[in-house]
Formats: structure tokens, sequence, C-alpha cells
């Protein structure tokens, strides 16, 4: 077999750990054993939350030079955010490198680096559902609606996650 | 302590250091350097200057007159002071007369990190396979692993060329310098400003913006720190430009001595927003540069 990189070394070590002690609602592996640079992962929508009673299949995307530079993530389908892309992509600090700000405004120790881990980005995303961050919108309609409509955006949400859940 | 002093005095007296006109530097430094470049004659940096301060000319006759005859230069990516800082540990074990000692001594020193990392918070998971990397490359000096050659120059070189081993050797020196910060608070927390606006900072909020972060460059508490952990003697030359109010131009050089046994320091050379490593030798052994090795 060859050597693993530095990359799968860690990614591995990473899934080893995250079945072994997984954070509450948070269900994340490789896809295979042969690519252990995408994952999938489902998340809980957080408690008291429009999110609440849904389950969010997204994907994580690991560059080769891992842990050094992080990775992205997306969910599948795409969820009304004000964080999230209308593709799904998902912009916080936390999969940010640091020097690269596409905002602007993040203060380096909220980014990426090797020192944070693959728990660390889902639990920063299950924060992100329960608080949205306006100050960086991703998804201006999402902004807008969770700003001047609140209840119109828990209702789409809500819609959404019934809908997801096949009611 | 010397090194306390030398960090006083940075930021007591110095700063006219600091005030540089970087856009020298930005000119003759790209970013699209090799990461570590091979060993070149003082002459090459030299000739950068000939037209513009002639007082960056003598420094550098200064250098080449008192032994400094070469020049390896360094990337300006941010991780200049790490990435030859580590070269130069290592090809200082490499080249030593007693070199299975040194090997030892510094594996040594090494495996005695984690628990300085583990101290200050770090989960061993993310910082075990760069110090396996950083560890395996100077074990390899004296034991070639199955499959890998024996370290020789040439190794050195291209294993510092190859992002993926060069970084992951810089974040262990990165995250050691943060965990020697952090568990010195007393000896550091003086000195903690923030290099942009001067304010001072907390010592985690410090070491996560200008420690950990990658690229981002280190000044003299980082160099403490470090040359602390390692235990190595380190002498910054600073290629400042001015001459003294006398006249007379000659180069300053700030010591970091943490060695605990008499060694010769590791010299490297520094421009304003910028370190490479200094070398009494002006070119590459070029046999061990052969690709045939």
């Amino acid at each position: 077999m060859p050597p693993r990189s530095t990359a799968q070394k860690r990614l591995l070590k990473e899934y080893q750990q995250l079945a072994r002690d997984p954070p509450p609602g948070i269900v994340a592996g490789p896809v295979s054993e042969d690519d252990l640079f995408t994952w999938e992962c489902l998340l809980e929508g957080p408690t008291d939350t429009p999110y609440e009673n849904g389950i969010f299949p997204a994907e994580l995307k690991f560059p080769q030079d891992y842990p050094l530079s992080p990775p992205s993530l997306k969910f599948d389908p795409p969820l009304l955010h004000p964080n999230i892309y209308a593709d799904g992509s998902v912009c916080i600090s936390i999969l940010h490198a640091p020097g690269e700000d596409p905002n602007q405004y993040e203060r380096p120790e909220e980014r990426w680096s090797p020192v944070q881990s693959i728990e660390k980005i889902l639990l920063s995303v299950m924060s992100m559902l329960a608080e949205p961050n306006p100050e960086s919108g991703a998804n201006i309609d999402a902004c807008k609606l969770w700003r001047d409509d609140r209840e119109e955006y828990n209702r789409q949400i809500r819609a959404h996650v019934r809908k997801t859940l096949g009611l | 302590m010397d090194d306390h002093r030398a960090v006083r005095t940075l930021y007591s007296g110095s700063s006219d250091l600091f005030n540089m006109n970087e856009a020298t530097i930005e000119d003759t430094i790209p970013k699209d350097r090799p990461l570590i470049a091979p060993l070149a004659p003082m002459g090459v940096l030299r000739a950068e200057y000939e037209n513009g301060n002639q007082v960056f000319v003598q420094q550098i006759d200064w250098l080449v007159n008192n032994g400094y005859k070469g020049i390896r230069r360094t990337r300006g990516d941010g991780d200049c002071f790490y990435r030859s800082l580590a070269f130069a540990y290592v090809e200082r074990i490499m080249n030593s007369e007693d070199v299975d000692l040194n090997v030892m001594r510094a594996i040594s020193t090494l495996e005695a990190t984690p628990q300085m990392l583990l101290e200050v918070g770090f989960q061993e998971l993310v910082f075990e396979d760069f110090l396996d990397i950083f560890k395996d490359l100077i074990t390899r000096i004296v034991q070639p692993e199955p499959g890998r050659s024996r370290l020789t120059g040439r190794v050195l070189f291209d294993t510092f060329n190859n992002a993926e081993e060069s970084n992951s050797i810089v974040m262990y020196l990165r995250l050691l310098t943060s965990a020697q910060i952090r568990l010195a608070p007393e000896d550091f927390a003086p000195f903690l400003f923030h290099p942009e606006i001067g304010e001072p900072m907390e010592t985690v909020s410090f070491c996560e913006n200008f420690v950990e972060a990658v690229g981002k460059e280190a000044d003299h508490v980082q160099m403490t720190a470090l040359t602390r952990a390692l235990k190595i003697n380190v002498n910054v030359a600073y290629l400042d430009g001015h001459a003294r109010s006398d006249g007379v131009v000659t180069v300053d050089f700030v010591k970091f001595d943490n060695a605990t046994e008499p060694e010769e320091p590791i010299s490297l050379l520094y421009r304003p927003g910028h370190y490479d490593i200094l070398d009494s030798k002006d070119q590459e052994d070029l046999t061990s540069l052969d690709p045939l090795w």
C-alpha cells in the first residue's frame, strides 16, 4: 500500500475520533475508503430554531494539503440561511484560511488553522444554523427575509424541513 | 538573560528598523521564489542594491568581510523566519562533526515538545503528523528509512521545497512557539503588541493571530520563544540601510542564546519584513545537488 499523505493520515484520525465520540446531532464520514477527501455529513437542525426536526445532508471537500488549507462545505440540497449561498455553500470564518477574507471583517483567530478540526467546523455550522450572522451575508434574499420578515423566514424553513422529511 | 535584553532593546530603541522602506523589500523579494533557494554568493544580493541605498551595499560588503559569504533565500510568504530556521537547524546537524550526538540531542529536544503543546491545550491529533515529518527528516541524517535515501544536501533542499513537508514543519514550529509563549506568560506578556497598531495584546489572542496563523511574520518575541523551545543559538543580522551617527557602516546582530551546550549560532539575515539564511560558504556543494544522488 502506498504511504498515506499527511492529509490522508489526518483525515483518517479525525474520522476515527468522530466515529468513536460523535458530537450530538452530527454524523460525518468519508464517502468511501478510497476517497478520504470527500465526506458526507448529516446535521440535525438545532432545537428551538426553525431548522428543528430537519436532517440536513452536506458535503465536505478537503484539499490535498489539508489540514494546512481548510475544506469547503456545501449543503445539498441548498438550505435557506443568511450564511449559505444559493448553491448551498457555507460561508463562515472557520472555512476561510487566514489571509483570505471575502468580507473584510473576520478575525484571524476565527478562521481556519490546522489546530481546528472537522468536529469544530461542524459545531460552528450547527451554531451558525441556530444564530445566523447577518454581518457576513452570503444569501442576500435570506438576509433580508431574516431581518425584515422573520415569520416568513421561519415558515419557509419549516416548509423545507417538512418537504425533506417527505411530509 | 540575553534574549530578554534583545526583546527590550527592540521595543525601546529601534523602532526605525520597522519603519524602513518596505517598498525596497517588496521589489526585491517576489512571492514566487522557491520556498528555499540554492545557496548564492552575497554578490547576487549586492547587485540588487547597487543602484539603490548605498548603505545597504556597504552593509552587505561588511557581512562578506566578516565571513558571511553566502545567502540562501527563502520565499517572502510570511513563513520565512520559521522556514529559514528549520532548514538551517537541520542542515547544521547534518554537517556537524558529531552527527550522531547532534541528531540524538535534537530528537530528544523535539520529543519533549509535545508535552508543551498538550499543556496549552492543543490536541495531539492536530500536531503529531507535523512533528513526525520534522523528526523523521532529522532521523534520516543517520538512519535511512526503508525505501528512502539518507539525508543529503539535495534531499534536504528538495524536502524544504516540497510544500506539504515544508509547510508541515513550519506549522509545527509555529505551534511550538505559541506553546512556549503561553507557558511563560510572565516572560513574554510585557512584549506582546499588535504588530500593526502597537496596542498591547492578551497572550492567547497574540498567539492565535500572530504566531499560529500561517503567513504571519515572526518578530523578537517569536524568535525568543522558538530558540528557547529548541534550545539553540541564533544570530540575526539586521540589514537596515542605516549608517551609525559617525558615518561608519556596520551590521548589528541580535543574538538569541538559548543553547544548553556551547554551539555556533545559526545565522539569519533580516531585511524589513523578510528573513534569509546566512552562510560562510558562497555556493552549494554541487555534487550534493546533482539530481542523480
